[in-house]
């Protein structure tokens, strides 16, 4: 039976990141956004479960669905968006261990990662010539004769928190030739020798987030740490690019709704001829279909997380969630900053960080022409 | 009809794209990162005789139209809007003004016109327009002497010029004043930075019971030349800007591969290029139209609402779509594209935003059905 309302449990969860994001993170997110990496707001998420919000509660983690997730990930986005990135690739990081990890390494990477004893999660899947074409990557793992080990070499990019993080999940060719087929994937400890931090990427928004790119260089990882099987590395990019698309569409939807609300707030101080703009139709209309489009992204979102929470495949479901929602944060900080006054046009002001932080939603986790890829693929056989 | 430029059009378009190339393009990355300014540049374009595009030869201007200035925006646009920008608003706005106004004291004029100097206007005040009823610069007449009193905010020039024009209130309506802004009663400070247009220098002034040096007159008429002719300005500078962002979203297409070719080949690519091209001819057309119109002189007409419309909305679905073809790379700040998109939305403080130009055409529509 068809029921939009949220459950006790997810409504507690997205209570928890509110009170945090309108309290605690609503003071530091103008220092996070100058560029200071959100150490203390990261351990406080985690403090509070929202590091695993899907992982079991023993082992850190709040045990709730893809919807409270997305809600939570909402709430974190819509003050700070740094630090809701952040928290999206931890939670991801934790997600991929429980699905294809054995029982060991359960236990010994999610504690640490849920508790905050670690940073963050980091997933490095990007190369430098691998982008939107993920299956071409060249990093690769080479078993050592003994079978004790892989060697792993090669340079990833675009790694959130990259340098920062207590454990990189790693896309890598243990099969050269063999294509997407040829990938596996791999928890490497970035204490390892041969792991190398590069250059921290300068970027137009998310200031507070870490992107950096990564060398390997004969890094050596034990077998043990090999998520799943070999071959499976490129099953687990994509489970993992699923459940994070709805997030970066919560993510998108949460900046959004911040550069709204800030041009809703200061229409009625509004002067001049600008004062005709505020009480004229044509203002009303825009606002109503910004608020139409958002709530209209919100439910393809939320859709694709009960899809998944159900246990149905999803991948058209979150790749229309994410191309709509993340085109609809486009569309929404655009005209904010069309609407906003003149001086609410400041680098830092709401309207203009949402404005930079929004673009990057329609590029990572996969850009917009790989979702449509997706969805076309999807719905006409052979494409 | 004819759609070709004068030789002189010809000339001084040649003459600033090869500026551009040699001195611009590279340097405002970092002027626009805070390192260095363009205060270098400025000197070199009055050198060329640059900063007097409309004044007359007599007091050492170039005396040209609206459309050599127009074209001439466009070029150094395609290098750093916030260049563009300054140099906009010293001919367009401040000198602008001054001549609007009927101002003949040509030993006066003549810094202004040479370049040596520069002039802004302070007109606007944040959100209010400078000829509404509600401006709170006022100046008040002790003697001979006007003496000003109140706030203007996103100043173009403010902390580099010499002077200002500043709209003010008086019993009489709004009027126009020459300010000495080094002289006592007039603080400058640089207004908080943009989204974009970061190499433009901006200021907020406040005037506490400063002295003009010559009263301009009611400022109404100069006020609506000068807006058209920023209109036209921003216009410019949409296509300016929408320009390099094409040609560096075709440049990254053909060199990037993905999938064993370049991204160029794939279709959708190849729409959002073509759409943008389009688009962006259309753009100049208005724009150059507008120019064209204001140059003959005739009565006001509302071409530079249309242009300005377009463009300024142009502008932001071409830097928009050029900075999705670079993918990642275009979110750095290693690649311009990523500016390109910040200045197109940042460009509408320079002249009205694209809805009160909405309402002005609508209105001027009414009228002359």
């Amino acid at each position: 039976m068809m029921d939009f309302q949220a459950s006790d449990d997810e409504l507690r969860i997205q209570t928890l990141a509110r009170d945090y994001a309108r309290s605690t993170l609503a003071e530091r997110a103008d220092a996070h956004n100058r560029g200071a990496f959100p150490t203390e707001s990261v351990r406080d998420l985690a403090g509070l479960g929202l590091m695993g919000i899907k992982s079991p509660v023993a082992l850190g983690g709040l045990g709730g669905t893809n919807v409270a997730y997305c809600m939570a990930i909402r709430e974190i986005a819509q003050v700070c968006a740094s630090t809701a990135v952040t928290m999206a690739v931890t939670n991801m990081v934790g997600d991929m261990i429980m699905k294809f990890g054995d029982e060991a390494q359960q236990a010994r990477w999610l504690p640490p990662l849920l508790s905050g004893a670690f940073t963050a999660g980091s997933f490095a899947l990007s190369e430098p010539g691998a982008g939107s074409d993920a299956a071409s990557l060249s990093a690769k793992a080479v078993l050592s004769e003994d079978g004790s080990h892989y060697v792993l070499d090669g340079t990833k990019m675009w790694i959130t928190s990259g340098d920062v993080a207590g454990v990189v999940l790693v896309m890598a060719k243990t099969q050269p030739d063999w294509g997407a087929k040829g990938i596996s994937a791999f928890l490497v400890d970035p204490k390892a020798a041969g792991f190398e931090v590069g250059r921290h990427e300068q970027k137009m928004g998310l200031k507070g987030s870490s992107t950096v790119s990564l060398r390997f260089e004969g890094l050596k990882v034990p077998v043990e740490d090999r998520l799943g099987p070999e071959g499976i590395g490129f099953k687990v990019a994509m489970t993992a690019l699923d459940g994070g698309r709805c997030g970066i569409g919560a993510q998108a939807l949460g900046i959004a709704q911040s550069a709204l609300d800030a041009v809703l707030a200061e229409l009625p101080a509004r002067k001049g001829a600008d004062r005709a703009l505020q009480t004229g139709q044509a203002t009303s209309f825009r606002v109503a279909d910004m608020a139409t489009r958002m709530e209209a992204a919100w439910l393809m979102v939320q859709r694709a997380c009960a899809l998944h929470d159900a246990g149905v495949r999803m991948s058209r479901e979150a790749a229309m969630a994410k191309v709509f929602a993340t085109e609809t944060a486009g569309f929404v900080t655009r005209t904010c900053m069309t609407l906003a006054s003149a001086s609410a046009l400041q680098h830092d002001s709401r309207v203009g960080r949402a404005y930079r932080d929004a673009r990057v939603a329609r590029i990572y986790e996969g850009t917009s022409e790989v979702q449509r890829i997706v969805i076309a693929r999807e719905l006409v056989r052979g494409l | 009809m004819d759609f070709t430029l004068t030789e002189t059009q010809d000339m001084i378009r040649d003459t600033v794209r090869s500026f551009v190339a040699g001195q611009v393009r590279e340097p405002a990355l970092r002027w626009n990162e805070g390192h260095g300014d363009a205060a270098g540049a400025l000197r070199a374009l009055a050198d060329m005789g640059l900063l007097g595009v409309l004044a007359p030869e007599r007091a050492g201007g170039a005396e040209l139209d609206a459309l050599s200035l127009a074209v001439m925006i466009t070029e150094l646009a395609e290098g750093d809007a916030g260049l563009a920008a300054m140099v906009a608003h010293h001919n367009a706005q401040g000198l602008g003004f001054l001549l609007r106004a009927g101002f003949t004291d040509t030993k006066a004029l003549r810094p202004f016109a040479a370049g040596k100097q520069l002039l802004c206007l302070a007109a606007a005040e944040g959100e209010a327009h400078a000829d509404a009823p509600d401006l709170s610069t006022r100046a008040t007449q002790a003697g001979d002497t006007w003496r000003l009193t109140g706030a203007k905010r996103l100043v173009p020039l403010g902390n580099r010029a010499s002077h200002a024009v500043v709209v003010a209130a008086t019993e009489s309506g709004a009027r126009g004043f020459l300010v000495d802004l080094s002289g006592e009663g007039v603080t400058r400070s640089a207004s908080a930075p943009l989204v974009g247009l970061r190499s433009c220098d901006l200021a907020d002034l406040r005037f506490d019971d400063a002295a003009a040096t010559h009263d301009l007159g009611p400022a109404a008429e100069a006020l609506a030349h000068t807006r058209a002719l920023g209109r036209l300005c921003a216009a410019a500078m949409a296509n300016g800007v929408a320009r390099a962002a094409q040609a560096a979203g075709v440049t990254y297409t053909l060199e990037r591969k993905q999938f064993g070719k370049p991204i160029a080949r794939f279709q959708p690519l190849q729409w959002q290029t073509a759409d943008s091209a389009t688009e962006l001819e259309a753009a100049e057309l208005l724009t150059w139209r507008a120019a064209w119109t204001l140059a003959q002189g005739t009565a006001r007409s509302l071409d530079v609402e249309k242009a300005a419309i377009f463009a300024l909305e142009t502008v932001a679905r071409v830097t928009d779509r050029a900075l999705q073809m670079h993918g990642g790379y275009g979110y750095t700040v290693d690649f311009p594209v990523e500016r390109h998109f910040r200045d197109a939305a940042t460009l509408r403080v320079l002249a009205d935003g694209t809805d009160v130009q909405r309402v002005a055409l609508a209105r001027g529509l009414a009228v002359q059905a």
